[in-house]
């Protein structure tokens, strides 16, 4: 078996890397955990950190004596919102590429607003240009419109919704 | 006390804000909300509270005749309409007025007066006080106008009289550009504002915005409580105030606070105002008065020790402020930032998300004002003003570190804001040496980008990402919560060693 020995956790089966999105760029990383440490392949890098336990919803982690308070919360997008000492981290998954969701035909939000008409539904025929939702933002209303010639294939909200900025309201293919 | 009552025709931070304030003086308040705001706080911490109904803010928050109604059945004594909204709204203060309801602010001659930018910069000329080089008559041939401002100099900023917030406002550089500015001006103040009245002024490139602190009894009582220096702005809105202005000597500094002081005597001015005033290379200019308590207020409360919305409410009782000016003295430094849900790294869009976390102060003198509370949803039917993050330190170096500290530990979590973009501001070497100008956040526009992380600070957001968001998929495992999605699932489970 191939492995680095990484300190008191031992010898271990090679390190599968995980792809994840850090303020939008691109890692891999791993981890391993016992009760008490944690540590992260980053880069090429080991870093050690010891857990010292967690305080309502804050964790704290410890490098050489170190305090470092961690905390997580969700953005409307799903997206994760990591704030260590006051530094804020964006974390997500990269979405995997399926055909016709983020290419062409997936129409994402140009900015928070509210749904304020749906015009169209599942199965409907549309033309490039048509509009097919419409989006009341900052005082203003915003024409989603079809790219393409096609055929609706999902709608994920209805009249009423508020949604975030860069979620995807309509599918066309 | 003449005044037992007070409703509040406003929302969130600046409705709190009145609140406190009428606690500590034993007024009983009264506040509305819109169904949209039924889980704020504003709703609870007042003694009464009615809904306004589901509708938008013209039909809820700028509703008179809803207003005045409830108003009188709570038979409430007087109306704090706080800024913004109704505040400045002269047939809102006439209507409550007729009905022996106290308005909390000045006259409506008062507001007549300083709402009008042409009518107010004729008045100010005619008391000597220092005004921008500029035309502000009534002939508004396009011809005549562009002869105007050959005279004044280039550039020159039209501006629309009716107008506030930027809009109706062109920058001109030369004589070529004038006409074209001057229509697109005119069509968008027609637009904004029903009013196309335009007036030229010479444009300062690069000054700094100092306003004063006014307040004044129905007793010829005019005092001003110093000044405040709000440069750091973005499209006109502020986002960093302070005081004392580091730009202005104790000479220069009475000079303008006794310039403000002639206005409102003159005008026999009644409450809080504020007067602003544009200042470049030791000059300042008369710009134009806000007739309203505004947001920016802390930070002459903290260097005076005052409480301005009592003083407010003693006004609006027909009290003598028994403050003489000489008693007034201002201590230490103060600065405000405004935290707004916006992404400044992301073309300040507009963010909207349920606040999950928002922190505590641990320093001294420091103080936060805010219209919200965990669990709050923040949308974009209002303004996005999450909080006002006050401190007050002994000198201006001590208060810029306690801010960066204190941005540290109020995150408002669970949606972007520019809690770190304010930070940036902050410790940039030009805010440390006082350079702030209006131009400030647009000058250092590149060196304010958020920096690269390394990777330890990487691995050590992955490790807090991988404890925290590892514990809401273990408890998943055991049956707790059905509900939780759990990124592990996309990204493969976790070992243990």
């Amino acid at each position: 078996m191939f492995g680095k020995r990484l300190g008191i956790l031992g010898i271990v089966r090679d390190l599968k890397m995980r792809k994840i999105l850090v303020d939008g760029k691109e890692f891999e990383f791993d981890f391993k955990k016992n009760e008490n440490e944690i540590v992260i392949s980053l880069n090429g890098k080991i870093f050690n950190f010891k857990n010292k336990g967690k305080l309502e919803n804050t964790i704290i982690l410890d490098v050489d004596g170190k305090n470092y308070t961690g905390q997580l919360s969700k953005f409307e997008n799903g997206d994760n919102q990591i704030i260590t000492n006051g530094k804020e981290f964006i974390i997500s998954v990269p979405k995997s590429k399926k055909s016709g969701s983020d290419t062409q035909g997936g129409l994402i939000s140009p900015m928070p607003g509210k749904i304020y008409k749906q015009l169209v539904n599942v199965g409907q025929q549309v033309k490039k240009g048509e509009t097919l939702l419409i989006l009341e933002a900052m005082k203003m209303e915003h024409a989603i419109k079809s790219p393409v010639d096609g055929t609706v294939k999902k709608v994920f909200f209805k009249v009423g919704d508020m949604v975030s900025g860069g979620v995807n309201l309509i599918e066309v293919e | 006390m003449k005044i037992k009552k007070i409703l509040i025709a406003n929302r969130a931070e600046i409705a709190i804000r009145v609140i406190s304030t009428c606690k500590e003086m034993g007024i009983k308040t009264v506040t509305i909300y819109s169904e949209a705001d039924k889980n704020l706080p504003h709703v609870f911490l007042s003694d009464e509270s009615y809904c306004l109904g589901d509708g938008t803010i013209a039909e809820t928050y700028l509703n008179k005749e809803k207003i005045l109604k409830i108003a009188k059945d709570s038979k409430s004594d007087a109306i704090h309409p706080g800024y913004g909204f109704l505040s400045e709204n002269t047939s809102f203060s006439k209507a409550a007025s007729d009905m022996g309801i106290i308005f909390i602010g000045p006259r409506p001659d008062s507001i007549e007066l300083m709402g009008d930018k042409i009518g107010s910069k004729k008045f100010v000329e005619t008391l000597g006080i220092p005004m921008i080089p500029g035309y502000h008559g009534d002939n508004q041939d396009k011809e005549f106008l562009k002869k105007k401002a050959v005279e004044i100099g280039f550039p020159v900023l039209i501006k629309a009289s009716a107008g506030g917030g930027g809009k109706g406002m062109r920058i001109v550089h030369n004589e070529s550009e004038f006409i074209e500015n001057l229509d697109g001006a005119k069509s968008e103040a027609l637009k904004s504002f029903g009013d196309d009245k335009v007036l030229i002024e010479k444009y300062l490139m690069n000054p700094r915005h100092i306003e004063v602190q006014m307040m004044s009894d129905n007793h010829g009582n005019h005092l001003h409580f110093f000044e405040r220096e709000c440069s750091i702005q973005r499209r006109y809105q502020k986002i960093v105030e302070e005081t004392p202005s580091i730009a202005l000597t104790a000479e220069l500094q009475q000079k303008i606070c006794e310039a403000a002081v002639t206005i409102t005597k003159k005008m026999n001015y009644s409450g809080a105002g504020t007067m602003e005033f544009i200042f470049e290379d030791t000059k300042f200019y008369f710009l134009e008065m806000n007739t309203r308590l505004q947001v920016e207020h802390p930070i002459s409360e903290m260097v005076t020790g005052a409480d301005l919305v009592k003083l407010q409410i003693l006004v609006a009782c027909n009290e003598k402020i028994n403050i003489k000016q000489s008693e007034i003295m201002q201590k230490g430094h103060a600065i405000e930032v405004r935290l707004y849900a916006e992404d400044p790294d992301n073309n300040f869009m507009p963010s909207i998300g349920k606040i999950s976390h928002i922190g505590k102060t641990s320093l001294k003198n420091v103080r936060l004002d805010t219209g919200f509370t965990v669990g709050n949803d923040v949308t974009v039917n209002y303004d996005p003003m999450l909080a006002k993050l006050i401190v007050w330190a002994e000198t201006r170096d001590e208060a810029i570190n306690k801010m960066i500290c204190s941005l540290d530990e109020i995150t408002y979590s669970g949606l972007k804001n520019n809690r770190d973009y304010l930070k940036r501001i902050l410790a940039h070497q030009s805010f440390k040496k006082g350079d702030t100008f209006t131009s400030f956040v647009k000058i250092h526009e590149e060196s304010l980008r958020p920096l690269l992380k390394t990777d330890e600070d990487i691995a050590l957001s992955l490790a807090v990402f991988s404890l925290l968001e590892h514990q809401k998929s273990s408890s998943k495992a055991e049956g707790k919560n059905q509900n939780t999605y759990s990124v592990w699932q996309e990204i493969g489970n976790f070992r243990n060693c």
